[in-house]
């Protein structure tokens, strides 16, 4: 009986002492990755999560530049041979030695993983042969001169080929075979809610501050600052632009601040010969897809007041865009301004084109992935009214349905967003911009389905150029020579904040990434 | 036939002298008065269409309460983040709260009476299956089923309208079904049955007008439930389009600046919301000590 009594008491005191389990770190992120698979889809949530738990060949600084990762180092013995060195003495989170075998193992599945929404492919399209010289080197041949490899295959995340040979998505997801070389490891994912994580004692580099580390998925803007406000999470990102000069004046609270790669665009898609949500004024399919027409894109962008949309949607905090690669990034045109508003030459260039009265169009954006994109697809829709088209309707979708929608090609005109991960412009150019070529791993985000060979081909060359200044001279002249063309309309890039509890910090960079590895106590 | 309940009174006459012996009672059912006016005029009395992105202007969007616009006029409740005219888009956004909860709740209600009178009246087999789905249906939480249907069929004014019809007949098809049950024991309805008349005739000539005092409190109420809940899928951002907001859609959207401290985009259309939801409850509760025979006025 007494043994019973005992035995009871054991237990309750197990159950109310597991939910105290102490969390070291915890994150409030606005937007959730899709999958753990690190090479499911390339968008900045997944990779962001990715980083925390698995490794790369190069790691990008908080400018964007390489620096070695768990490649060592790397020669170009000639113009389509390179060998790569890889770091000694590094171990995944379940204890077995990382080697060349994995490496191969994971850029031989980067293009061959099922239903990618936004697939790597395009990072290793210019490999030809990769080949196991010994247990920490590779030599890897190229089809054209690449003197991007590192930048390009840099970016495949490596995972282990023991833990995951044969693995689907799903594995990845349940945690299976989320093993990586990264200095977090994988404890609990619950989609919608919270992802957990636990420090890598065995990481190579340099060992994050926090051990545990929660991170909770709060979309709306609201309740992510109030759950930093009340002391529900440590960390938020994302913060909305009207709030940041209160949480600034709060001395609880350290808010940091930094200009980002990412550019905030309207894409008016040429793909389907009738482009959806695109009628005329009575309501009726147009014969032809407007947006085809460069004078009608150019028309729709001439109508757009990005000051006033950076000033009174974002509270300043963006830069009004005319091109795709921010200021920072090798090969960006400094002398290529953004469109001025100028109502009359759109109603020019629409009536050019065969639309003096316009057209109906309906305008659909995300409400979820940046802040403000649901307030910005309705200015949008203002400007374009007055503009002279006839908006038949504004959507917000949350991310998650949006982007899938987007990129199968629902959506007629559209605000995305292209984050920056690399130091120069080209593989923004190449991703967005590039003829659609899934096979080559081209084009990889280019929703619209713009195509101009003449590009391409000027692209390819500037690509191909192994001195940088010659390089990124030659990228400016092809941002130029497209910009002629407005194959999407820029609008701005972003200015990103976080919000933390005074005694915080994060090294945040032009990547915008919220990771725990980056956050550190101030001393 | 005429309505003769009570100790020969005219059932309105009742209902016109117990609202008036209620100061209360009186001053709600001026307030829904009003409001429902307001709702049917208000592309009449609405200085701006805030649905017309022609008429709104971000510039002078986040004002706040009394601010001049650019054109000279004064934006008394202040604008949204959009730049609409508060003032307006409440009125419209009231119309959109006001139409959308009245017509789901009279079509729950000709649905749910439909369904109480066919079981009370057959009984058997048609009775448990009806009333067993209705069982089930008051299981369930209102807003998560609202949830899931909106979900499957996607958004619009329709489909909300659908899914709360869908979440309410149940209400009235059970106190439809016990009212009736108690009438169909009467003499009248034997005493019709012998003369031989059709069933639809005894149920909806003789059954139904002498059921008809529960059903219009529970309507009442439920309206304002529908208005609610309407307000709550909005404001998950689940029910009606952006750019033609309800309440609640109003209320979700500044709800996101309250704590930047813009507080009149989403205080001003929660109060409206509240008076509008508090009045038609006061209505109907006066309503259901009117016409309930065990109280004596």
């Amino acid at each position: 009986m007494r043994i019973l009594k005992y035995a009871a008491l054991a237990a309750l005191l197990a159950t109310t002492a597991a939910p105290a389990l102490a969390v070291d770190l915890t994150i409030g992120r606005s937007s959730e990755q899709s999958s753990m698979d690190p090479q499911f889809s390339r968008t900045g949530n997944n990779q962001m999560t990715a980083e925390m738990i698995f490794g790369r060949m190069v790691q990008f600084d908080e400018n964007l530049q390489v620096h070695p990762g768990l490649a060592e180092s790397w020669v170009n013995i000639d113009p389509l041979t390179w060998e790569i060195h890889l770091r000694a003495g590094v171990t995944f989170q379940d204890g077995t030695p990382f080697t060349a075998d994995d490496v191969i193992f994971s850029i031989d599945r980067t293009d061959k993983v099922p239903n990618s929404p936004a697939p790597f492919t395009d990072t290793v399209a210019a490999i030809a042969n990769i080949e196991r010289v010994d247990d920490l080197t590779l030599r890897v041949t190229t089809h054209n001169p690449a003197p991007s490899l590192m930048e390009d295959i840099g970016r495949v995340f490596i995972i282990s080929k023991q833990a995951s040979e044969g693995m689907t998505s799903d594995d990845f997801n349940s945690g299976k075979a989320t093993i990586g070389t990264g200095p977090y490891r994988f404890i609990n994912w619950a989609p919608g809610e919270a992802l957990e994580l636990e420090r890598y004692d065995g990481y190579w580099g340099e060992q994050p501050e926090f051990k545990d580390v929660e991170i909770r998925f709060i979309s709306n803007d609201a309740a992510r600052v109030a759950a930093l406000l009340s002391g529900a999470v440590d960390l938020i990102d994302a913060v909305p632009p009207d709030d940041i000069s209160r949480l600034q004046d709060n001395p609880a609270i350290n808010v940091v601040s930094v200009p980002s790669g990412r550019v905030i665009y309207l894409g008016l898609s040429m793909r389907m010969d009738q482009a959806p949500g695109v009628t005329d004024l009575q309501g009726n399919p147009l014969a032809v897809n407007p947006f085809r027409d460069a004078k009608v894109r150019k028309a729709i962008s001439l109508m757009i007041d990005r000051e006033l949309i950076v000033d009174r949607i974002l509270g300043g905090s963006g830069v009004a865009a005319g091109q795709i690669g921010a200021p920072g990034l090798g090969g960006h045109a400094a002398d290529l301004g953004p469109d001025m508003q100028d109502l009359a030459m759109a109603k020019q260039l629409l009536t050019e084109a065969g639309y003096p009265d316009g057209f109906g169009i309906t305008v659909v954006s995300s409400n979820d992935r940046f802040p403000g994109d649901a307030d910005l697809a309705q200015a949008l829709g203002q400007m374009l009214a007055r503009g002279g088209l006839k908006v038949t309707g504004v959507e917000a979708l949350p991310y998650n349905v949006y982007s899938k929608a987007a990129t199968a090609g629902d959506y007629g005109a559209f605000v995305f967003s292209l984050g920056a991960s690399t130091p120069s412009t080209a593989p923004l150019l190449q991703s967005l911009l590039h003829t659609y070529d899934a096979d080559a791993g081209k084009g990889a985000f280019n929703r619209v389905r713009f195509s101009y060979p003449a590009f391409d081909e000027a692209l390819a060359q500037a690509a191909q150029q192994f001195d940088p200044e010659t390089r990124n001279r030659m990228l400016e002249d092809v941002t130029k020579m497209v910009a002629a063309e407005t194959p999407i309309v820029p609008l701005y890039w972003q200015k990103v904040h976080w919000a933390m509890k005074a005694g915080l910090t994060i090294a945040g960079g032009l990547s915008e990434d919220t990771r725990p590895q980056d956050v550190e106590s101030v001393k | 036939m005429k309505l003769t309940l009570f100790r020969g009174e005219g059932m309105l006459v009742r209902v016109a002298r117990g609202l008036r012996a209620s100061p209360k009672a009186s001053i709600a059912l001026l307030v829904c008065v009003v409001l429902i006016a307001a709702a049917i005029l208000a592309p009449l009395i609405a200085p701006q269409n805030p649905y017309d992105l022609l008429q709104i202007d971000i510039f002078d969007g986040k004002l706040p309460p009394g601010s001049a616009s650019r054109t000279g006029s004064h934006y008394w409740l202040g604008t949204d983040t959009q730049g609409r005219d508060m003032y307006s888009a409440m009125l419209y956004g009231l119309r959109t709260s006001l139409s959308v909860g009245v017509t789901a709740g009279v079509l729950a209600l000709v649905i749910g009476t439909a369904m109480g009178l066919s079981a009370a009246y057959f009984g058997g087999r048609i009775e448990t299956l009806i009333m067993r789905f209705v069982d089930l249906m008051l299981g369930f939480p209102t807003i998560l089923v609202a949830l899931m249907i909106l979900v499957v069929f996607g958004q619009g004014a329709w489909k909300v309208i659908l899914a709360l019809v869908f979440v309410q007949w149940a209400y009235f098809a059970r106190a439809v079904r016990s009212a009736a049950l108690v009438e169909i024991g009467k003499d009248y309805v034997e005493a019709a049955r012998c003369l031989g008349l059709s069933s639809p005739r005894i149920l909806f000539h003789h059954i139904l007008p002498n059921c008809l005092p529960p059903l219009i409190v529970i309507g009442t109420i439920q309206v304002a439930h529908a208005i609610t809940a309407e307000a709550t899928l909005s404001f998950l951002g689940i029910g009606l389009p952006i750019t033609q907001p309800s309440l609640g859609l109003l209320i979700a959207n500044g709800y996101q600046v309250l704590l930047a401290g813009l507080y009149w985009m989403s205080v001003y259309p929660g109060l409206l919301l509240l008076v509008l939801v508090f009045s038609i409850n006061v209505v109907g509760d006066r309503l259901r000590e009117v016409l309930n025979p065990r109280l004596e006025l």
